[in-house]
């Protein structure tokens, strides 16, 4: 009797012993599992879609108060879920008429430029971004007044020029935000500091207005707000 | 995600807002240019080459809305001075007194170009400076510095004495 006992209590024993490394292993399991979490790194391939914007930021200038309306289109390229090299071309124009100068111009302008995704270890088409553009406009303006009087000397100067060509070019840095809303569609927009770099003047006239920069000061601010549809194909 | 499209809608109307504010708080307009540019006569010796302080000056400009008109009146220890040219005539003629019987002519042979600013600037007129004759009372020679007139700031015409 005792020696059943005996080995009852060694079988048991052993048994406790030869599965103490098996307990032991799974509890290091656990911990691992508990302290990191296994991601499994997503590759992407160079090429991850073609995306087609609106924006409707710049149709709705006029609404708020801007003497300027734009229209534009934008063309992105998703590689490596990282760079997004982008084509903007769009429309703009004034028509304005402030303490009797009347200035009209319409013209299109062209940027081209790279987003980066800040967000580009995730897999989805939603992200926050930074990017630069390079912009380029030529353009034509009319501008007329009522004369010019000259006070100290007698006279007065009529003032009419139209079909005044000009060119322009700039930078523009931006932070923007791209949001899927359903299937292939998102919304997104940017706010955007641009910088002149040239605008070449005329004999009679500095331009006032560069579609797709703004009013020609050095510096502007912009913004868009575009509606963003991802073309089916890969 | 759901928190992308939050920052999305939000961002719609903070960007309205901010849209709005940029637009209206911009760089403002510098309309420094916007005044009456006229060319600005240094005075020179011509021996030293060292600033003559004209101890009085009276500049008349000739053929005026008001005929003759002072531009100028009996100004003390002058060394340079900014003086207006005609918007519609290419010759500006004006007498530089120096007292009651001393004077000199200038007349100014110019280019007239007016020049549209900005919409909040307007308009203003530029000149380019291309002769200037004049007696020999007091003044023994002019020179062009810089033909171009569009501020009032640069000198353009030096005045030897």
């Amino acid at each position: 009797m005792k020696k059943r006992i005996f080995a009852y209590i060694i079988n048991i024993v052993a048994l406790l012993v030869l599965s103490l490394p098996v307990f032991s292993q799974e509890n290091q399991g656990q911990k691992t599992a508990s302290k990191v979490q296994i991601v499994p790194k997503e590759i992407f391939p160079l090429y991850n879609g073609t995306f087609v914007g609106l924006d409707l930021y710049g149709l709705g200038g006029n609404a708020f108060g801007s003497k300027f309306t734009s229209s534009e289109v934008s063309v992105d390229v998703n590689l490596k879920n990282r760079f997004f090299p982008v084509l903007e071309v769009g429309y703009g124009k004034t028509d304005d008429e402030e303490n009797s100068i009347s200035y009209k111009s319409s013209a299109p302008y062209f940027r081209v430029g790279m987003n980066y995704n800040m967000m580009f270890r995730k897999k989805n088409m939603s992200h926050l971004y930074l990017g630069w553009r390079y912009g380029f406009s030529a353009l034509s303006y009319d501008v007329k007044s009522s004369s010019l009087k000259d006070d100290i000397y007698s006279g007065e100067v009529p003032f009419e020029y139209m079909g005044e060509k000009t060119n322009a070019h700039w930078m523009e840095l931006l932070f923007g935000i791209r949001a899927q809303v359903y299937k292939n569609f998102l919304m997104g927009w940017s706010l955007r500091y641009k910088v002149k770099l040239s605008v070449k003047e005329n004999a009679h006239s500095t331009p006032w207005y560069i579609p797709g920069f703004g009013e020609n000061k050095s510096t502007n601010f912009g913004v868009t707000y575009s509606l963003i549809y991802k073309l089916p194909f890969k | 995600m759901k928190h992308l499209l939050k920052l999305l809608f939000l961002g719609v109307l903070l960007c309205s807002a901010i849209g709005l504010t940029l637009t209206a708080c911009g760089e403002t307009e510098d309309c420094s240019l916007s005044g009456r540019p006229s060319p600005r006569f240094n005075f020179i010796v011509k021996s030293t080459l060292k600033t003559k302080s004209l101890d009085s000056l009276t500049v008349v400009a000739l053929n005026t809305v008001k005929g003759d008109s002072i531009i100028l009146n009996n100004s003390k220890k002058v060394t340079y001075a900014s003086l207006p040219l005609s918007y519609v005539d290419t010759k500006t003629a004006m007498v530089f007194k120096y007292s009651e019987s001393l004077s000199d002519t200038l007349w100014i042979t110019h280019a007239n170009i007016a020049h549209f600013l900005s919409m909040e600037c307007g308009i203003t007129m530029f000149y380019q400076v291309e002769k200037v004759e004049h007696t020999s009372n007091l003044i023994d020679s002019i020179a062009i510095i810089n033909s171009g007139v569009e501020t009032n700031e640069k000198e353009n015409i030096r005045v030897y004495y």
